[in-house]
């Protein structure tokens, strides 16, 4: 019975998986609240997040000061920060939020002179276009500055952490070089969760 | 053979379609969502409810989730010991390996009216339609995460699905989980482990997964506090092996192939209270499994799924019953909008049981199956279901399932239909109600076999013994329930509140009796009707400490239809339960401390208290990296204490046995 069967089992099982059709891979960005929760629970693994020596974690928000709809995300993101101020904590420390605009004329110099000054530990970068990053991240990496965003395929172009939707599921990316030029050290137990990027 | 069989066993599973993301959750707060963990945060994907994906938050069932997290945590050593902390579930631990577990019902060792699947695959015994817990293909270290339903599941559940679902989902290949385990205990309990998992291999969508799990457990010597009963003391033995690994294919993002074979060859030795040795029942559970989902459009998924699940007798002696279970089932998902969203599921389900028995010896205590031979059960089901919002808050869902069973008089064909309503009253509130008839078909042994379940004097002087023969006329136990439920987050959303109502009506009990008495066979024996709550309460005080309690009530009243039967079923005496568990947990940096404990009690109409007991499980873990030299892993060590409020007690019409509580160390290291 069960050998008879079994032809006919196959036969559905191949059909199945040859005649179905493909489909658009759906990678999005995801709403504010979960990816600010999931970026907050993801900060909590780094056993370095306090390497900065400060008396609170401040996350850093930029986007580019003629992107309105990246300026939305990022005014979402720390209200959403400012929603949890009072619970939640990073290794003790309290959270809070900046928000940096990006001017069409990137100075690095100036750039790296208004992280430090506002005490950011943690970046993230809202843009539209995820390969735009690439100067941001050699001041991430100078200051040892976390590099979060949650546009998808940043973290291919050396955003250490990316936090997007895949199929309308939380998916998170991790650049392995990036993490570690910028003084991050996320548990192995993290980053068995992230899809890891090289 | 057993390998080329076992590879030979395919089976495609759907069940990534349609996902309800909790980015859509219409009543997810960031406050709320910072205080579960990232596991859940990034699983709270639920699948057993309909089968398809879908937020807890929109689900017409009593639900509990067992999260990566809560496992990790709990100083759980099995599955059972992990649904101790469900609410609504009634649980006894017999010995050291063996349990009953029951849902909304007494935890009867035999319980036989909950489905447990394994990645989809069926893994009660249909022998009895009950589950060995001890004879379960899968390690702790390899479990994603637990979905216990409580009450009808729905009409896109196999037969059998009676009072509940348990679904165990496991860990996927490509997550990198790497882990090698070792830990022990005071009463001789041991347990090796270790799992090796990775990320794709390059760009082929391949990832493969393997873990063994070596544990043994000499402990719980139970001491009889009465003589007449259970004379001395006495303790038993359980060693088992499991082993196991799977494929996940990948070929695109819509598309995944899950190949998984597990295997558990256990041998429990359980004491002999005549000859005063160990009597030894082995037992082994091989399961292959293959799954595929397809995500084809946004308005079209389908899932397909295979698995054979061969067990080697566990149930009363050496390999005395032999059984196959096969199964191939489908179900398509259509996404389309009709005067509102609506979600229709259709498919089909084809289930081959085929039973081998051996006749044992008339000498050995349990005298086992009386009969040789073969028997076989065929269950061909289709379902159809509509899941309709017409506006936001209301979900509305109404389906029917027809199941042609072999093993029912002319394989007449069963509907069971449920209707539920979902409303959300506010972002953080929903009601939901739910109406459902669902059948519980005969076991092989209610409708074929003769066996002596026990001896006379096989527990102590002056017991009668059982003997049970099956019935070719039984007709189906069918069962009505009703459930009512609301679920909120109050107090600023730190407390989580799932309370349900709940009445059943089973018809047609299918019970046993004593052969001196008439008829001396399996009967339909009128009828039982169950009434109970259930409050679960969750107050998250901060990100680092929380605290849980639970609370459920039944009331089981059985009406025989055979007034001068005693029936041997056993929830007959029974007239209320009472089960009440409470929890905390609490983080301090690298410390973890997690204590969960859990009382039951039952009593008589004449309010006479017949079985009272308890458990307990304490961890306290501490998070390290090793040394430089050692590779800076990062690593756990942990404590825990089974019972750790003291000797646990076990008390069950007149028997009180008492276990000793078991303090274990262990080690875990991640590479």
């Amino acid at each position: 019975m069960i050998k008879n069967n079994m032809r006919m089992i196959c036969a559905v099982f191949i059909c199945a998986l040859f005649f179905s059709s493909p489909a658009m891979a759906d990678d999005s960005a995801l709403p504010g609240t979960v990816f600010t929760a999931i970026m907050l629970k993801a900060l909590s693994y780094d056993r370095n997040i306090d390497r900065q020596g400060k008396d609170k974690v401040v996350i850093g928000i930029v986007s580019p000061s003629d992107d309105a709809v990246a300026q939305g995300f990022a005014s979402d993101i720390k209200d959403n920060i400012t929603k949890v101020q009072s619970s939640f904590q990073l290794k003790g420390k309290p959270v809070d939020s900046d928000l940096v605009t990006l001017d069409k004329t990137f100075d690095k110099g100036k750039f790296s002179d208004q992280l430090k000054q506002d005490n950011v530990s943690v970046l993230v970068v809202v843009v539209s276009d995820a390969a735009s990053v690439g100067n941001i991240l050699e001041v991430t990496k100078q200051l040892q500055i976390n590099s979060i965003c949650g546009t998808p395929g940043c973290a291919q172009n050396g955003v250490g952490l990316e936090i997007i939707q895949t199929d309308n599921k939380p998916h998170m990316l991790s650049n392995a070089n990036s993490i570690k030029q910028e003084g991050s050290d996320y548990n192995s137990k993290f980053l068995a969760m992230c899809e890891v990027v090289k | 053979m057993k390998i080329l069989f076992r590879l030979a066993l395919v089976g495609l599973f759907l069940s990534g379609l349609g996902f309800k993301a909790f980015a859509d959750n219409p009543t997810a707060d960031v406050n709320q969502m910072v205080n579960m963990s990232l596991e859940d945060l990034m699983n709270t994907k639920v699948t057993s409810a309909t089968g398809r994906s879908e937020n807890m938050n929109d689900v017409a069932n009593a639900m509990y989730v067992i999260s990566k997290e809560d496992i990790e945590r709990s100083g759980a050593r099995n599955v059972a010991d992990l649904l101790y902390r469900v609410p609504g579930l009634q649980i006894r631990q017999i010995d050291s390996s063996q349990y009953g577990v029951g849902i909304r019902e007494n935890g009867a060792f035999l319980t036989d009216n909950i489905l447990v699947l394994i990645d989809g695959a069926v893994v009660f015994n249909p022998l009895f339609s009950g589950v060995t817990w001890e004879d379960l293909p899968v390690s702790l270290n390899e479990i994603e995460r637990i979905e216990v339903i409580r009450g009808s599941p729905g009409v896109l559940y196999s037969s059998n699905a009676v009072n509940g679902v348990i679904n165990i989902i496991t860990k996927a290949a490509d997550v990198k989980d790497n882990y090698v385990q070792q830990e022990g205990g005071t009463q001789s309990f041991r347990d090796s482990s270790i799992g090796v998992g990775d990320e794709k291999i390059g760009s082929t969508g391949l990832a493969f997964r393997a873990y063994l799990d070596n544990q043994f457990s000499q402990g719980f010597p139970k001491n009889s506090q009465n003589s007449s009963t259970i004379p001395g003391s006495f303790s038993d033995r359980y060693l088992s092996d499991r082993d196991g690994g799977r494929i996940d294919y990948t070929p695109s993002d819509h598309q995944r192939l899950s190949i998984i074979a597990n295997n558990n060859q256990e041998n429990s030795n359980t004491p002999n209270q005549e000859t005063g040795g160990l009597t030894k029942t082995p037992g082994e559970t091989t399961s292959a499994i293959i799954n595929y989902t397809d995500k084809v459009t946004d308005r079209y998924d389908y899932s397909f799924h295979f698995d054979h699940v061969e067990m080697l007798g566990t149930a009363f002696n050496s390999n005395d019953a032999i059984v196959h279970v096969t199964s191939v089932n489908t179900q398509q998902n259509f996404h389309y909008d009709l005067f509102g969203s609506h979600v229709s599921s259709v498919g089909g389900e084809l289930r081959y049981n085929d039973l081998h028995v051996t006749d044992m010896s008339p000498t050995t205590i349990f005298d086992g199956l009386v009969t040789n031979g073969q028997a076989s059960q065929k269950v061909i089901s289709f379902f159809a279901q509509d899941e309709y919002r017409p506006i936001e808050k209301l979900i509305l869902t109404a389906g029917v399932r027809e199941d042609s069973n072999s093993l029912v008089i002319n394989e007449k064909p069963l509907y069971s239909p449920k209707a539920s309503l979902l409303y959300h009253l506010t972002d953080n509130q929903s009601v939901w109600i739910s109406s459902a008839k669902d059948y519980r078909t005969p076991s092989f042994l209610d409708h074929d076999l003769a066996i002596m379940g026990a001896a006379p004097n096989s527990y102590y002087p002056g017991y009668p013994g059982y003997y049970i023969t099956g019935s070719t006329n039984l007709k189906p136990e069918a069962n009505m329930t009703q459930e009512v439920g609301y679920r909120s987050l109050l107090l600023d959303q730190k407390l989580k509140v799932d309370a349900t109502l709940f009445s059943t009506e089973v018809k047609d009990v299918i019970d046993f009796v004593d052969t001196s008495f008439s008829p001396p066979s399996t009967f339909n024996n009128g009828s039982l009707s169950t009434k109970g709550a259930e409050l679960a309460l969750d107050y998250q005080y901060n990100n680092d400490l929380s605290f849980s309690t639970d609370y459920s009530y039944l009331y089981p009243h059985m009406k025989p239809e055979t007034s001068n039967t005693p029936s041997t079923v056993g929830y007959d005496t029974m007239a209320s339960n009472n089960i009440v568990g409470i929890g905390t947990r609490y983080t301090l940096n690298k410390f973890k401390f997690d204590l969960y404990g859990k009382y039951f009690e039952g009593y008589t109409a004449g309010n006479t208290k017949i079985r009272g007991y308890y458990k307990t499980f304490m961890r306290i873990s501490y998070d390290f990296v090793t040394p430089r030299c050692l590779g800076k892993l990062d690593s756990t060590v942990y404590l825990d204490v089974d019972d750790a409020l003291g000797a646990r007690q076990i008390e069950d019409s007149g028997n009180k046995i008492y276990m000793k509580p078991e303090v274990m160390a262990g080690i875990k290291v991640r590479f």
